[in-house]
């Protein structure tokens, strides 16, 4: 590749710059690189950074590509195959807690908030709604809670079937997401034995969670496998397009502006080509401030790009009606939720540790970590995989080279990488992420410091 | 021992086929349309399942794995040490492994050695036989404008090859051309 081009750009900055400072971007260790995704929205900022050439201003040549599986784009960056990816949150952490696969994987870039739902059946939709209270005009009052869906587990349960769910991956959003709405409202999800030899699982189970990759999801509903389903866009807008089931909730109402994708690359990587690292960083931010630049004013453009089949390749409308600021619930009660998908305000980018520590109480809540663990351990892993010095690093270089304002991120003089306690959850629960302990015993249903399974 | 193929294209598990009989293997396959995984593989039970390592499916294998600790693992490392072999399983077959937990890695080592010795001795041998084919068809069409000739102009074999040999070196064109085009026009200008 090109190396003048990107001596080029370095100087270019530099010059930018004048005399200052210590944050002059430095010449990144390793310019080709490969980049996976999944065919899903929230992977928008690393098709932004490539479309808007942010990658290239950074002396970056990416290619991107789609993975088919969340299994081999773990693989691939495990093996080296690819350089980073657009990860499940849980992904780094479960990989580095050893919780499936084996492996050191970093993240120093949360990727977006929210941008999940959930839909259930046609025939599931019309046994909750006589239960759902409504508002003057006849439609649902929102949120929906799952406290109207246990009569209907309940009737299934005492008939002898199991009620089953879709989510993603074991240690996908979707799951707990999933988990944290059922067990909101009375419906137990089940708990993960990885200690113990054969119980069939699910154990204690109400709703029996299963796997379904995205696009099959609505296909698989509607074979009736699965009554309902978690998954992000736009496979619960498809289901409204087909006709097939209803979109009950969001995750923005499960719990207000929850952390979603992250981007992964392995230590080893990081370690190898530190700059690189940071340059890619870089990108991404400023592909995060451009989706959601001027109230969303981008977002038309980016659907546009989205939908080609390189990227979700779905059909525009899918995908704009949850990327413009709505969402469908029953066809035709389409609400406003300006932040159903979020890039970068509320500082959606910045890697806090308090959201590692969110994802690691789920794990042990439903017993993918097999036994207690002190608040130290949860901070340690949090530590080890969560990267937001090397996030300050890329937002320094940035502001002094002038593409951002400092006002755009948190102030990294005082910043502890710990969100103040969060209440805005469905159920009303206080989540403060350097008290995980006293986090997890605030749950009826979930494991708790005597447990093991 | 039971093998289930999942998500496998007809063609690679043709391939597969020979190798897992010869060693005594019982083959099982899903139907593509087979869309509840938890239950046909309750039901078939199988010891190792070679998945395609791009079928979005493999997510589902990895929750079955980590719901029921004795249903088929990932295949990561063998005995603990980082085997190549399945990298190159993945990378040169497109195969990624699953196993229960009591199939011996010294197997597992065996089955993967064999499968990526056997996927490339048989592309090779394609290959050779690519490169005949074309040798095969000119043979074929200077026999058949053999025949043509000695039919037309009642000559023996010897005669009607020195016939073709001289109009093709006076139109300083190759014989097979010539064959060729004597079979589609009769003529050999």
């Amino acid at each position: 590749m090109s190396w003048y081009k990107s001596a080029l750009t370095a100087t270019l900055s530099a010059l930018a710059l004048g005399v200052s400072s210590l944050s002059i971007a430095v010449e990144p260790e390793k310019e080709e690189l490969k980049f996976g995704f999944i065919k899903l929205t929230d992977m928008a900022p690393l098709a932004i950074a490539y479309e808007k050439q942010f990658f290239e201003d950074e002396g970056l040549y990416v290619t991107l590509e789609a993975q088919a599986n969340w299994k081999v784009l773990l693989d691939r960056v495990i093996t080296g195959e690819l350089d980073g990816a657009h990860m499940l949150a849980g992904q780094p952490l479960g990989a580095t807690i050893g919780f499936g696969t084996q492996a050191h994987i970093i993240t120093a870039f949360s990727m977006d908030l929210n941008g999940n739902g959930i839909t259930v059946s046609n025939s599931v939709w019309e046994e909750m709604k006589p239960h759902i209270p409504k508002q003057k005009d006849g439609k649902p009052v929102h949120p929906i809670k799952a406290d109207y869906l246990k009569p209907v587990v309940d009737k299934y349960k005492s008939e002898g079937k199991p009620f089953k769910m879709g989510m993603v991956f074991p240690v996908s959003t979707h799951n707990y997401e999933l988990r944290y709405w059922l067990a909101a409202g009375g419906i137990h999800p089940g708990y993960y034995a990885p200690a113990k030899g054969d119980i069939s699982g699910q154990i204690n189970a109400d709703a029996l969670l299963s796997v379904t990759p995205p696009p099959q999801m609505p296909a698989t509903m509607e074979a009736g496998t699965i009554y309902g389903y978690c998954v992000g866009e736009p496979w619960n807008q498809q289901a409204v397009f087909k006709g097939i089931g209803v979109p009950v909730i969001t995750d923005y109402e499960i719990w207000k502006n929850n952390p979603e994708k992250v981007f992964g690359v392995s230590k080893a990587w990081a370690d190898k080509y530190p700059q690189t690292h940071i340059a890619v960083v870089k990108a991404m931010i400023r592909a995060a401030k451009w989706l959601d630049d001027n109230n969303n004013a981008n977002r038309p453009e980016a659907v546009k790009i989205l939908s080609r089949s390189n990227y979700v390749g779905a059909d525009y409308d899918v995908i704009a009606n949850s990327m413009t600021g709505t969402f469908e619930y029953e066809k035709g009660d389409k609400r406003e939720v300006p932040d159903f998908n979020v890039f970068f305000r509320y500082n959606a980018t910045f890697p806090y540790y308090s959201d590692a520590i969110w994802y690691l109480t789920q794990m042990r809540r439903w017993g993918q970590i097999g036994e207690h663990k002190p608040d130290s351990w949860y901070m340690d892993i949090a530590k080890k995989v969560y990267r937001p010095d090397i996030y300050a690093i890329a937002a320094q270089e940035l502001i002094a080279e002038g593409k951002m304002k400092a006002s755009e991120f948190p102030d990294f003089t005082t910043e502890t990488g710990f969100k103040p306690p969060q209440s805005e959850f469905i159920d009303g629960i206080t989540f403060d992420g350097s008290k995980p302990n006293e986090y997890l015993n605030k749950f009826k249903i979930g494991l708790k410091k005597g447990d093991s399974l | 021992m039971k093998v289930l193929l999942l998500d496998i294209d007809p063609k690679q598990a043709e391939k597969l086929d020979p190798i897992l009989s010869w060693v005594g293997m019982e083959l099982i396959r899903l139907e593509p349309s087979d869309i509840d995984l938890y239950h046909s593989i309750r039901e078939l039970n199988p010891e190792i399942i070679l998945v395609d390592t791009n079928s979005p499916r493999r997510d589902t294998l990895e929750h079955l794995a980590q719901l029921k600790p004795d249903s088929p693992q990932t295949v990561f490392t063998l005995n603990g040490d980082h085997s190549e072999g399945i990298n190159r399983l993945a990378a040169e077959v497109g195969l990624s492994l699953y196993a229960i937990n009591d199939v011996r890695a010294s197997l597992l080592q065996a089955l993967i050695d064999i499968t990526i010795s056997y996927f490339h001795s048989i592309d090779r041998l394609r290959m050779e036989v690519q490169a005949m084919k074309p040798a095969v068809e000119q043979r074929h069409f200077v026999n058949k404008a053999l025949m043509y000739i000695m039919d037309t102009y009642d000559l023996a074999e010897d005669q009607a090859q020195d016939l073709l040999n001289k109009n093709a070196s006076r139109q300083q064109r190759s014989v097979t051309e010539l064959a060729q085009q004597l079979l589609e026009t009769g003529s050999f200008v």
